[in-house]
This record gives C-alpha cells, sequence and structure tokens, in this order.
C-alpha cells in the first residue's frame, strides 16, 4: 500500500474541523454556565443581603430575639407614618402615631388598610429597613 | 473522498458575485471587511446623534428638542457607538488579520462566523426603528433610560425599552458567536512552531476579551430578560414593591459592564505595541510583561463592577473592597504603559499617520486612566458620580484609548487590505484635527463635571455656558473631521499608490509575508513559525 500525500492531508483537515467543532461546543457550554450564573444572582443575592442585612433585607422574626435586655433607664420614642401612591384606593395609616419603648422591649403595633374601592385588592408586606446600620437583626 | 473535497475546493475559488456573494460568504476578508464597513457606517451615525446633544447643549435653556428626545438620543448614542461601533470594529479587525496574523487558512467555525455579522443589521434597525416609528405615531421614541437600562425607568418606559432589550439580546448573540469563533481560531489554527507564547499581541488582546465576553454576555442578557418580564410578565426581579431590588439590576449590570470596558480595550492594546515596534525599527519591550498584565487586568475586571454605583448605598466594607480592587488595576496597566513607552525609547521613530494615531493614543488613554483612578476613590467619587467629569472620563478612555485605537489600526492595515497606500496628508491633518478637537470637546468637561454639572440632562445653569460653547463647538469640527476619514479610506480602497508587500520598512509578522492585497484564500499551504 502506497501512502497518499494527498489523502493524509484532507484527514489532517477533516481532523482540524472536528477538534473545531469539539472546542466550539465546550465554549457553548461555559456561555450556558454564565446565563445560569446570572439567573442563580438573584437568590443568591437575596440571601447574602438578608444575611447581611444589606439593603434593607431584614430578618422578619424580630419577635423571637435572644438574650434581648431591657434597657430599664432609657426612653425611646418611635413614630409612625405611611403614605399611599397616587392612584390607590387604599386608606393606610397606623392605628397609634408614636409610642415610648425602653431598648430592647419587643412591643406590637397596628397598621389599619382599607380598601375603599368596590374592587378586590391584593396587598403584600415587605419589610425593609434603611439606613442599614439600624437594622432589627 | 478526495473528489468530493477537490470540488468542495472548487466551489470556493469561484465564489458568487454581488449581493449573494456578501450574503453568503463565509471568508474571513469578506467578513471582516463587512465587519469594519458596518462600524465605520454605525459609528457615523451614533456619531451624529451625538452632534444632534451637542447642538442642544450649546446655549443653555431648550432650543433644539424635547427633554425626552434628548434622553433617547444620549441612550441610543451610547448603544450604537459601543455595541455597533467599536466592538464590531475589533471583531472586523480580528477576522482580517488574526487568520492573517497566525498562519491560518481561515477563521476556524466560517458558517458561524457569517451568522454572527449577519445578527448586527437587524440589532442595528431594532435601536434605531423606534425614532422612525414615533414619526408615525407608533410608540414614543426609542429608549430613554441611558444605555444603562436602569430600573424603575427601563420597568416604566414605552416599547423603546422593549426593541432595545431584544436588540441587545441579538448583539450578545452576535458577540458570542464571534468569541467562539476567535478562541477556537486561536487554539487549533496556529501555524505549527507558532506558540501560544509567540502570539501576536493582538491575538492575545482578542483571547482575553474573547473570553471574558462568552463569561459576561450572557448575564447582560440574563438580566435584560428579566427587565422584559418585569415589563410584561408579572414578575418582580427589580421592583421592589413586589419585593424586588433595583440596585440588583445595577450588580448584574456592571457585572457584565465593568468587564465591557476591557473589551472594547484589550484588541487596541494588541495594535499598539505592534504599531510602536514597526515604527521604532525595534522589537517589542516586555512580551511577556505584556501578555500577563492582559491576564491580570482579564482577570481584575469581573471583581471590581460595584465602582459604577458606589453611590447606590454599599456597606463601608464593600465600598472599601472595590475601591482597592480597581485601583489595583493601575498596577498592571502601568506595566503596559512602561512597555509602550520602552518600546519606543531610543528606536529610529518615524511618524507616519499610525504612529500619530498611536503616540497620541497613549497620552489620551493615559488621561483616561488617571481620571478613572480619581473616580475609583470612594470619597471623591461622592462628588463626581454622574457629573460631566464621568463623561469626559469615559470618552478619554473610549473614544480616544478606544476609537483613536482603532483608527491607528485603520491606516497600519489599510494598505495591506487594500493593496493601496492611503492619502498621508490626508491622514495626518485627520490626526490632528481629531487629536485637537477632541481634546477641546473633553477637557472643558472636566471643568464643567468638577463644577457640578450633571450629565443626561438637556439644560443648564448659567455659570456653565461658555464651557459647553466650546464644548459644542469643538464635538462639530470632531464629527465633521472624521468625513476625511471616510473619503480617506474611500479612496484607498478604490485606488492609489501600489503598496508593497512588507508596506512598512520595520513591519514585521505573518501577515506581513503575503502579497498586498492578498489572495482570497491565503496560507493553503501553513507557514512554519521558527
Amino acid at each position: 500500500m502506497t501512502i497518499d500525500i494527498k489523502d493524509d492531508a484532507l484527514s489532517m483537515t477533516e481532523r482540524r474541523n472536528l477538534a473545531n467543532k469539539k472546542l466550539g461546543f465546550k465554549m457553548v457550554w461555559i456561555v450556558i454556565g454564565s446565563l445560569v450564573f446570572a439567573f442563580a444572582l438573584v437568590p443568591l443575592y437575596d440571601v447574602l443581603c438578608t444575611i447581611t442585612g444589606l439593603n434593607g433585607k431584614t430578618d422578619t422574626s424580630a419577635s423571637a430575639l435572644k438574650n434581648n435586655k431591657v434597657d430599664s433607664t432609657r426612653w425611646v420614642t418611635v413614630q409612625f407614618t405611611s403614605s399611599v401612591m397616587p392612584g390607590l384606593g387604599w386608606n393606610f395609616y397606623p392605628k397609634q402615631s408614636s409610642i415610648k419603648v425602653r431598648p430592647g422591649q419587643v412591643e406590637t403595633v397596628l397598621f389599619e388598610a382599607k380598601n375603599i374601592t368596590s374592587q378586590v385588592v391584593a396587598g403584600q408586606a415587605i419589610p425593609s429597613v434603611t439606613p442599614a446600620r439600624q437594622r432589627l437583626t | 473522498m478526495s473528489t468530493t473535497v477537490a470540488a468542495h475546493h472548487d466551489e470556493h475559488a469561484d465564489h458568487p458575485t454581488g449581493m449573494m456573494r456578501w450574503l453568503t460568504t463565509t471568508n474571513h476578508k469578506d467578513i471582516g471587511t463587512m465587519y469594519l464597513t458596518f462600524s465605520l457606517i454605525m459609528f457615523l451615525v451614533g456619531g451624529s446623534m451625538i452632534l444632534g446633544i451637542r447642538a442642544e447643549l450649546f446655549q443653555p435653556g431648550l432650543q433644539l428638542m424635547k427633554p425626552d428626545f434628548f434622553n433617547q438620543l444620549i441612550g441610543v448614542h451610547a448603544l450604537i457607538m459601543i455595541f455597533a461601533a467599536l466592538m464590531p470594529a475589533a471583531t472586523g479587525f480580528a477576522n482580517w488579520m488574526l487568520p492573517l496574523q497566525i498562519g491560518a487558512p481561515d477563521m476556524a467555525l466560517p458558517r458561524l462566523n457569517n451568522w454572527g455579522f449577519w445578527l448586527l443589521p437587524p440589532s442595528a434597525i431594532l435601536l434605531t426603528l423606534p425614532f422612525t416609528l414615533a414619526l408615525f405615531g407608533i410608540g414614543d421614541g426609542a429608549l430613554a433610560t441611558g444605555w444603562t437600562f436602569y430600573p424603575p425607568l427601563s420597568v416604566q418606559g414605552g416599547i423603546g425599552v422593549d426593541f432595545a432589550i431584544f436588540a441587545v439580546h441579538l448583539l450578545g448573540i452576535s458577540s458570542v458567536l464571534g468569541s467562539i469563533n476567535i478562541i477556537v481560531t486561536l487554539f487549533n489554527m496556529r501555524a505549527p512552531g507558532m506558540t501560544l507564547m509567540k502570539m501576536p499581541m493582538f491575538a492575545w488582546g482578542w483571547l482575553i476579551t474573547a473570553f471574558l465576553l462568552i463569561a459576561t454576555i450572557p448575564v447582560l442578557a440574563g438580566a435584560v430578560t428579566m427587565l422584559l418580564t418585569d415589563r410584561h410578565f408579572g414578575t418582580h426581579f427589580f421592583d421592589a414593591a413586589g419585593g424586588g431590588d433595583p440596585i440588583l439590576f445595577q450588580h448584574l449590570f456592571w457585572f457584565f459592564g465593568h468587564p465591557e470596558v476591557y473589551i472594547l480595550l484589550l484588541p487596541v492594546w494588541g495594535f499598539i505595541p505592534q504599531i510602536l515596534q514597526t515604527f521604532s525599527r525595534k522589537p517589542m519591550y516586555g512580551y511577556k510583561a505584556q501578555v500577563y498584565s492582559f491576564w491580570a487586568i482579564g482577570a481584575l475586571s469581573v471583581v471590581v463592577w460595584a465602582h459604577h454605583f458606589f453611590t447606590a448605598g454599599l456597606p463601608v466594607p464593600a465600598l472599601l473592597y472595590f475601591m482597592y480592587s480597581t485601583m489595583a488595576i493601575s498596577l498592571p496597566l502601568a506595566v503596559l504603559f512602561f512597555c509602550w513607552i520602552k518600546t519606543m525609547w531610543r528606536g529610529s521613530m518615524s511618524f507616519e499617520t499610525p504612529m500619530l494615531f498611536t503616540v497620541g493614543w497613549i497620552i489620551l488613554f493615559g488621561i483616561g486612566g488617571l481620571t478613572g483612578l480619581v473616580l475609583a476613590d470612594v470619597a471623591a467619587d461622592a462628588q463626581y458620580h454622574n457629573s460631566y467629569f464621568v463623561v469626559a472620563h469615559f470618552h478619554y478612555t473610549l473614544f480616544a484609548g478606544g476609537i483613536m485605537g482603532i483608527m491607528a489600526g485603520v491606516y497600519y492595515w489599510l494598505p495591506k487590505m487594500t493593496g493601496h497606500m492611503y492619502n498621508e496628508k490626508l491622514g495626518k491633518l485627520h490626526f490632528w484635527l481629531t487629536a485637537i478637537s477632541f481634546n477641546l470637546t473633553f477637557i472643558p468637561q472636566f471643568f464643567l463635571g468638577l463644577a457640578g454639572m450633571p450629565r443626561r440632562i438637556p439644560d443648564y445653569a448659567l455659570q456653565f455656558a461658555e464651557f459647553n460653547m466650546i464644548s459644542s463647538i469643538a464635538a462639530f469640527v470632531l464629527g465633521l473631521s472624521q468625513l476625511i476619514f471616510v473619503y480617506n479610506i474611500i479612496s484607498t480602497v478604490r485606488g492609489g499608490k501600489k503598496a508593497t508587500d512588507q508596506v512598512w520598512e520595520g513591519a514585521e509578522g505573518l501577515e506581513w509575508t503575503l502579497p498586498s492585497p492578498p489572495p482570497y484564500h491565503s496560507f493553503t499551504e501553513q507557514p512554519v513559525v521558527k
């Protein structure tokens, strides 16, 4: 059997084309990976903010505070306010304008929301605290 | 087997002519030419948009346009310049020059290459169509959020935002395809003997760029897709009222957006040392140092994104981290500057147009880099954020550092591509007009920013009037002098003094061993690099 140089050269090209396709598809996996990463960042960011208390995200279990020592030497006055976006058919206001508490003491306050339209409107409470240093942990 | 392949070769030799040649071509030189032509056209389109802006800012008060139209022009100008002018120009050079520089017969995935280009014109139409639609009363024009798409404005915006989102999707797919092609080409198609550490700097710049692109463009695609579902499908990724977070969008956007800066610049950093060594007639200084600096900058670029929104309310430890890591980028960049200057040091330099652009580029890009260091300082940034200082800074990096570098490349390789020498006198005139009017446009903007003029506002207080007038006049000179560039390119393509194979006395590299212009199929026999 004689060696055909031309044939050899062809298979070289073909082999290279195959290798090119293979590497190309490997790169597609990186692309898919970073697309998945982009969407994974949404819950990751949420978790990170909750853990660190950044961006006003808070631990919602404020009443489950451990070793909350009540400082009975001081009073703190907390005032409440509310606002409703123009066009939203709601009355929304705190039932008490301010309360006096001892630092560390757990208190319950009430807000009232009233739907003044004739339609059913769903509301959702999203806790958020600003500035971040004052967060409730 | 051999017969089919032989027939395949014949088919390549007599390619279709006319429009079909360009629609169906898989030839790297044809596709490179299309990329570069597209980029030049979009450069003029994006440029005329900003001349509209400068005309409005010529005097205080509202004279020419409504604020909403002003906002639309600003956002579309940026998107066009970044995605449709600068990026395609770099990809065009990659298509034209990478196979020639590494001794490959073509790009590795030629069909993908064709598709990558032909996604661009539709996306350019998507970006600009809302302007035309608004004339017929459909929608309220293009996106008016600036190129950054920040929610909540982008969630509330009109159909222009949707058009821009789809345009970004297409542009993203196009550049991801181009990048995959370049990575595969550089890894698999190098001539025997050309190791990675023997590749020209331009190839290295593009290799890092391509990896950055495929790692970050999908994040942008994801972010704008979330924006789209927020707008139309009731999700609340970025809507605080539904538990989302607009700051999350800024994180996602700039996770792409900061590497994007280096995506635009790394290919140009590849041009520079090659042009410098040609016109200094001595080998480039510190090849390895430059390659490692590219790597360092590529790696650092993906971990510094939050310096774009220092004022959005980040905690102090995060501010400090992003400040220091951003400033750390100046170290590898200083290595690059040192290597570029040392390449010229004691060389027998001559100042043809490409060299003029390159030396001017080094100075102006240096100013862009130093003002970036100022902005990276958290305390200083509180004053400069969203002011004209930022606008001036990123035009020093992207117009001087990006587009003027591309122009240096155009003058450097145009004789190789066309086989004709360009008009040297016009080239030099173009350089001096560009360099002077560019500085006169943007130096006043530094002062405006320091004095507190905010960006993206169509009107301004009276004390800013003089600087704005200077800036506007210079901007028109800058814009009009680009017509010299266009004329010079067209007349070089159509004829002119014959260029030699080596073109420049000191030019070294595989592309200069081929005839000017190179044949339609080059390096069918791979050269061996020693």
